[in-house]
């Protein structure tokens, strides 16, 4: 009986997506109790095989989370063909940049096989920010902790005394 | 740009369905009332789900719970009323008596002023003009039998009120199914959108969203906090059926401005007839205005903080349109529309421009010269 009204009550839903978005690093920091607070800020699409996620140029608003299928993204090179920059599987997620500025999407993203997304939307975050401030700032930390990995990243791949000429103003 | 079959298609469609839903728009009412009562719901539902409980046994429980209180709310009420009703009656002559003599009273100073001049021309002028109005003349005489037309025509009153009921019926009959679909219903219309335009449906679905709910429920609990307001200064000032026009006054400020403007002249009426003179009209128009200056300076700038923001000259604007074209509801429904108008402007223009190359990205902020460290 006690297990049939935990089954009526209880969300199964609930669980699930728990545990898929508690692997994910982005996430990391939330608690148990909090990540309803998350569910309800993210919205599901899913996508068939071939259909593009968004183009390149695209004004981007939303970052997308993989929970099934994978994304092929790639971009056109200066001579107009097309270069896979890679290739993402469930758990990734991508289009982060969006959440921080609204400037066109940099590559195309496309569904390689049926894909289910999850979008966080720019001002569902900014709500959370405002609304459940843990969250938010979890979800900012990694943002920033991201972005900063890759900033070292290109940095360290430029030699300083390149680095010291080229204006990295706006290039990074 | 070029217009292809690609974008002549959805167009026709959204063209047509657009011209559909105005043909019908007199059935569309229960369905906006319903989605104003998902709004008022959904934060109650969502303190449960955010817990990890199913959102269909948390609606249907909210919804018994809620009825319960409204059925014992409309007998206990019906009750009340019952009893108001049986006072008016018995308290009525007294009623009508007080109210005439009040008048007589007034067209008496005035006519006994018609030789007035004092010398000052405004005050002269007035006098001259108030005691010429046939009007004195015309609520003197005809006044006294006001009260009984309007209870002998309480029953085709009552009849007249039975399209109210029909709604009253189907708003949380449809309002259940909106609670209980919830996020799902905007990921269904999502997954209808072609997918280049996901984020850009996403961005409007969510601000409208934000937009009307915070209108919605800010507009709710302003109304309550202004009946509230305005039964406490009934009840200081002693006014009889206080509660009535009280509720009156709430419920009519769904319509901005209309609340307080009601108070007055619901609030006095019943002062006129109750004390029989000026005074007791100007407390219930301190009253009124009180309440006015409270909702402006008090409860707005809280309750309505985050919600979209328009110019007052806009709100008159939306108003007098939807009274024009929809009459009484669109007077109710002018507002909350002319608010999704605006974040349909904030969200699809930039989008447009953006997309079509009219405006350049947003230029990068200003990059520190220090370097990384």
């Amino acid at each position: 009986m006690l297990h049939w009204i935990r089954n009526f009550v209880l969300d199964p839903e609930f669980n699930r997506k728990r545990k898929f978005l508690q692997r994910i690093s982005l996430f990391q920091g939330i608690s148990r109790r909090e990540f309803g607070h998350l569910f309800q800020a993210l919205v599901i699409r899913s996508y068939a095989p071939g259909e593009i996620l968004f183009h390149e140029g695209d004004v981007g608003r939303a970052l997308f989370i993989l929970e099934s299928g994978r994304v092929e993204i790639s971009r056109e090179t200066a001579g107009g063909a097309i270069a896979q920059l890679a290739i993402l599987n469930p758990g990734d997620y991508f289009g982060e940049m969006s959440l921080l500025d609204e400037r066109p999407r940099s590559a195309t993203a496309a569904a390689m096989d049926p894909v289910r997304v999850h979008l966080l939307y720019k001002t569902e975050l900014e709500k959370l920010v405002r609304h459940v401030p843990h969250i938010g700032a979890a979800i900012m930390t990694h943002l920033g902790m991201l972005l900063a990995a890759r900033l070292r990243s290109i940095t360290d791949s430029v030699p300083v005394s390149l680095a010291s000429t080229v204006k990295l103003k706006g290039v990074l | 740009m070029t217009l292809s079959g690609r974008t002549i298609i959805p167009l026709f469609f959204f063209v047509a369905a657009s011209y559909f839903l105005y043909r019908v728009n007199e059935v569309l009412l229960p369905f906006l009332l319903a989605a104003v009562l998902a709004y008022l719901f959904n934060p109650l539902v969502r303190f449960f789900e955010v817990r990890g409980l199913r959102r269909r046994p948390v609606v249907v429980l909210l919804y018994a719970s809620v009825m319960t209180v409204i059925t014992l709310a409309s007998y206990k009420l019906a009750w009340v009323a019952a009893v108001e009703a049986e006072e008016a009656a018995h308290n009525m002559p007294a009623y009508v008596q007080k109210g005439g003599e009040a008048f007589t009273r007034l067209r008496g100073s005035l006519k006994s002023d018609w030789t007035h001049d004092d010398g000052r021309p405004f005050e002269t002028l007035a006098h001259r003009l108030f005691a010429n109005l046939a009007l004195f003349d015309y609520v003197a005489e005809h006044g006294k039998t006001w009260p009984a037309e309007v209870l002998s025509r309480m029953p085709s009153f009552a009849l007249g009120i039975l399209p109210v009921l029909e709604i009253a019926f189907l708003v949380p009959f449809i309002g259940f199914f909106l609670i209980q679909e919830g996020p799902r219903l905007r990921d269904h219309v999502l997954g209808w959108v072609p997918s280049r335009y996901v984020e850009m449906v996403l961005g409007l679905m969510v601000e409208v969203d934000n937009s009307l709910g915070k209108y919605v429920r800010g507009l709710s609990l302003e109304c309550l906090c202004v009946g509230c307001i305005a039964l406490a200064g009934f009840w200081v000032i002693g006014l009889d059926y206080a509660v009535q026009i009280a509720v009156v006054v709430g419920l009519a400020n769904v319509v901005p401005y209309v609340g307080p403007v009601m108070g007055i002249l619901l609030g006095g009426g019943v002062a006129l007839f109750q004390w029989g003179s000026a005074l007791g009209v100007l407390k219930v128009l301190l009253v009124c205005g009180a309440v006015r200056f409270i909702e402006d300076w008090f409860i707005q700038p809280t309750v309505m903080r985050s919600s979209v923001h328009l110019h007052p000259a806009i709100i008159v604007f939306s108003l007098m349109s939807g009274a024009k074209l929809f009459g009484f509801w669109g007077l109710l429904f002018a507002v909350p529309i002319a608010c999704m108008v605006k974040v349909l402007l904030d969200v699809l223009w930039p989008w447009y421009r953006a997309q079509y190359g009219l405006a350049g990205p947003a230029p990068l902020p200003e990059v520190s010269r220090i370097p990384l460290i």
